[in-house]
């Protein structure tokens, strides 16, 4: 059976699944993913809205993008052009979160390099990631 | 006489003088085994098991086979005491999740020591009450709150009963004792790693800061904490203190 792989945007630089899970095909991979997404939902949607599951396969192509504002129950009510613009807002608030995480990075990566240019001490890990990325 | 017991279990801690000797010349030591099953939900108890170390989870199963653990059991409680009191058969499986030492009593003798001593009566009685807040608990918790809050508690819970920072639980386990998908456990570790809680390693988890498991836990461990400590305690003016010490929180962690 082949292997689908996940991986969370949470807003961060987004967490991976490595280990996957074997699935008889898409369609399962999918229903899997969905149930996932709605155990990770589940009991805190206001916070999760803007959350996005990625479906992989084992070479870690991209096969689904799941936003968690199409699962949450809590919309339900909704009409569907009004939950169509949650969900586009809720993108948007996604895509800032992941710019400002993306910065941040890169934030701590140029005062490394600076420091270590002058031959100062300067942070080389943070939260376990190497502070200055490979090229 | 059996074999005395290697450690001690809080229910023969409690106990002293002629009690604690009639509680022992009953027991028989034995290893718990990683995976074992001590009970098979809907078979007679044939023995109550004293934990001395490790960890059983007493887990319910659905006709699909998926389950979740309602009660966790070491040192602190013993296995089958309600059941064996009451002549019943078991009420949900309990499998040995981390293994260590324990003693066992068969339910016979359980009921005769119950019958014949007031006070080991009422001890038994206090476990079975602590047992009772733990899935009373769990249940609300499977309800009401995110499965980051519900990790967070489990893994404080197994801490407290293995007493070490090192949990012996991989992130299949994990899952298995909350009901959900194992790739929903490993993103959410993801988080706890990335956020400086824990480190997850292949075969366990290392706690790295229990200060901030506790900030990312539900309420519900706090509670059964204090309720148990509560219970225990040597008079009632106390124990009443200690229950009422803790306030219900009404927020719901994200």
């Amino acid at each position: 059976m082949p292997v689908y792989k996940f991986e969370l945007r949470d807003g961060t630089t987004g967490i991976r699944d490595d280990l996957g899970v074997s699935l008889p095909d898409r369609e399962h991979a999918l229903a899997y993913a969905r149930v996932v997404g709605r155990e990770l939902m589940r009991g805190h949607e206001q916070q999760t809205r803007c959350w996005h599951l990625n479906v992989y396969d084992e070479a870690w192509e991209k096969i689904f993008d799941i936003p968690f504002a199409g699962l949450d129950p809590t919309l339900d009510p909704l009409k569907p052009e009004l939950r169509a613009r949650v969900i586009e807002f809720c993108e948007r608030v996604r895509t800032l979160r992941e710019t400002i995480a993306s910065a941040k990075i890169t934030m701590r990566e140029s005062q490394a390099l600076v420091a270590r240019s002058r031959g100062r001490p300067y942070l080389a890990t943070y939260r376990g990631e190497r502070t200055i990325r490979a090229l | 006489m059996a074999a005395q017991p290697r450690a001690r279990n809080a229910f023969t801690s409690a106990l002293s003088g002629p009690e604690l000797t009639h509680v022992w010349s009953h027991l028989t030591a034995f290893d718990l085994r990683f995976d074992d099953c001590l009970h098979r939900v809907g078979n007679p108890i044939e023995h109550v098991i004293f934990p001395h170390s490790g960890l059983v989870a007493l887990t319910i199963s659905s006709r699909e086979g998926t389950g979740a653990a309602v009660i966790l059991v070491g040192p602190d409680g013993i296995i089958g005491g309600l059941e064996a009191a009451a002549s019943a058969c078991a009420t949900c499986d309990a499998r040995v999740h981390i293994p260590g030492e324990a003693s066992r009593m068969s339910a016979a003798a359980f009921r005769y020591l119950l019958d014949q001593n007031p006070s080991i009566r009422r001890l038994a009685a206090r476990f079975d009450t602590a047992m009772m807040a733990q899935a009373q608990q769990t249940a609300l918790c499977n309800a009401a709150h995110p499965v980051e809050a519900r990790i967070c508690r489990w893994l404080l819970e197994v801490q407290d009963r293995s007493g070490s920072s090192k949990v012996p639980l991989t992130q299949s386990m994990l899952a298995q004792m909350l009901g959900v998908r194992r790739t929903t456990v490993t993103l959410i570790a993801g988080r706890l790693e990335a956020a400086g809680v824990l480190d997850g390693r292949r075969g366990y988890v290392q706690i790295v800061s229990r200060e901030e498991l506790e900030r990312h836990s539900c309420e519900c461990y706090d509670q059964v904490r204090s309720y148990t400590v509560g219970l225990f305690a040597p008079s009632r003016s106390e124990s009443m203190a200690a229950i009422q010490a803790v306030k219900p929180s009404p927020r719901l962690r994200s």
